[in-house]
């Protein structure tokens, strides 16, 4: 299982929405309830990237029918969306 | 003993399906005569190939008089769009370089019987001149300016070709008959076993333009010789841009009927009005020279119920026609011809022309045309699906398998298995993140029909 815990989940998520979405750009910090779909940083393509980089990274392959909006609103959501996908029991409380 | 037929084949239609099987035939030693109604060159669209052609050239051995006619290599394939739509359920806008952005090369999977990187972009009254002249060369009798206006199957091991040349008519007596015919679906439409498809009601208009700059409208300038395909922000509407000399490209609009139809089927206000909603697409076209006048091509999709029968098979075009979005004719018709001529050589060696001789035929057409009705179907459907796969590792060279036209002597992709399931999730949910992004067009199933 490459999933360790969820603390390394959302730190991995926020280096790929930062470096890989936002190109680098820190001028808005990322934390695990920015709203990602709302302030449009995670367009369409993107979230398919991000599905790609999930599945590369933690092994997780994320159904079709989980890519929808309450499960991608923020890097909370998605951390858990990973998490429970891969039945880890390292998954915090919130 | 003088035998009761004048050729063991006759074939309707001179194109590339009808030459390649003609060439395949007459390679085998089987009498074959090939009835053109048309004289040679003419005008024809589907001019941008896929490299599926390739094992066929080989076959025939066409291959070096190809590349020695210098059409412009096809090295890939390119999209571009300046969507803004807003995606999803939520209104925030996409940046116009990340959505429907892509580029494939072929080089980048290889593929069995593939010896080069490229296929070819042709000006089809050259190419089809070129393939028609090698099957003659191999043996073939080749009949110009005769067209064939029915079959008489009243014996159906003894089909009689109805022909016309000028004022003469000539019944031709062969063993069995392959119609080659193209998009008149010459023996289709006297069984009646051709359907229209209900879901690609696609129209397209087109001409050649002299002196566009092709690097203008690349994603990358180095690509400009690719096909490129530019979405339009407009609903199932699409422009194909294909090179056929250094200076000369085939620009064509494919939309739906209605949409031609709102244009009061004025096609210069349809094709100016709808390249003009992509501003830098329309300027450079101005800017060059348009050298024909604008055709449509109507009527585009249809099945046939069945395309084997005692003494007949239908080939290419006349057994098949979907959409033209991945510039699939021509490796139809080639494969098609490739897979009926081993069957129908198989056939003359047992004497036996019934329609079972053609089981093989028709199942492997119809499992390649299947993948191909699906990938067509998904594209349409949902589009971002096609332009998010091409940028996963997972489903890339999956992607451009199917690009290549490789989709006849192997299994269903992963990846078009893959986009089947995704569609039906976002069909199914309204929050979704692409739910959004379906297209009009939706194809219920693969109504491949025969």
């Amino acid at each position: 299982m490459l999933v360790e815990s969820r603390d390394s989940v959302v730190k991995e998520l926020t280096r790929y929405i930062q470096d890989e979405l936002l190109s680098g750009d820190r001028s808005a910090e990322l934390t695990t309830e920015t709203p990602l779909l709302r302030w449009g940083i995670l367009n369409s393509i993107d979230t398919a990237r991000l599905v790609g980089f999930i599945r590369e990274r933690f092994g997780v392959r994320i159904p079709p029918a989980d890519i929808v909006e309450k499960n991608f609103r923020d890097i909370g959501c998605i951390a858990d969306l990973v998490a429970s996908l891969s039945g880890s029991e390292a998954t915090n409380d919130r | 003993m003088t035998a009761d037929f004048d050729y063991d084949v006759g074939v309707i239609g001179g194109g590339p399906a009808g030459s390649t099987l003609a060439a395949y035939l007459a390679r085998a030693g089987i009498s074959t005569a090939v009835f053109e109604s048309e004289t040679f060159p003419r005008e024809h669209v589907g001019e941008s190939l896929v490299p599926a052609v390739i094992p066929v050239m080989r076959d025939i051995e066409i291959i070096e008089t190809i590349e020695k006619a210098g059409f412009p290599r096809k090295y890939g394939a390119g999209w571009t769009s300046a969507d803004r739509r807003p995606i999803a359920n939520l209104d925030f806008s996409v940046d116009s370089h990340t959505l429907g952005h892509a580029e494939i090369s072929y080089e980048e999977r290889e593929q069995p019987g593939v010896d080069r990187v490229y296929a070819w972009h042709v000006d089809r009254g050259r190419f089809d001149q070129i393939l028609l002249d090698h099957a003659r060369g191999l043996g073939a009798e080749v009949f110009s300016g005769t067209r064939v206006n029915r079959v008489d199957f009243t014996d159906p091991a003894r089909p009689v070709l109805q022909t016309k040349t000028g004022d003469r008519r000539d019944p031709v007596r062969v063993r069995m008959v392959a119609d080659a015919s193209g998009r008149q679906t010459m023996l289709g439409s006297q069984l009646r076993v051709k359907v229209p498809d209900p879901v690609f009601n696609q129209y397209a208009v087109h001409t050649w333009f002299d002196g566009l700059d092709r690097r203008a409208l690349a994603t990358n300038p180095r690509d400009a010789d690719f096909i490129f395909v530019h979405y339009l922000p407009l609903v199932d509407t699409w422009v194909w841009q294909i090179p056929i000399t250094e200076t000369i490209t085939s620009i064509g609009v494919v939309s739906q009927k209605q949409r031609i139809r709102a244009a009061k089927d004025d096609l210069s206000t349809f094709f100016w009005d709808s390249v003009g909603s992509r501003p830098e697409l329309a300027k450079a076209l101005r800017d060059a020279e348009q050298l024909r006048p604008l055709k449509a091509e109507g009527d585009y999709s249809y099945a046939m119920r069945q395309i084997t029968g005692d003494g007949m098979v239908l080939i290419g075009d006349a057994a098949r026609f979907v959409d033209p979005i991945f510039s699939s004719g021509v490796s139809v018709a080639m494969n098609s011809a490739r897979l009926a001529a081993k069957d129908i050589i198989a056939a003359h060696a047992l004497g036996d022309f019934r329609r079972e001789r053609f089981d093989n035929y028709a199942d492997t057409l119809r499992r390649g045309t299947r993948i191909w009705y699906d990938f067509i179907s998904m594209y349409y459907r949902l589009n971002v699906l096609f332009t998010s796969f091409i940028h996963d590792p997972a489903y890339r060279i999956d992607i451009i398998r199917m690009l290549q036209g490789d989709v006849y002597d192997a299994e269903e992709p992963e990846a078009l298995k893959a986009m089947k399931e995704y569609v039906a999730a976002v069909e199914a949910d309204p929050t979704h993140l692409w739910h959004g992004h379906l297209g009009n067009l939706r194809a219920e199933s693969a109504a491949a029909l025969f």
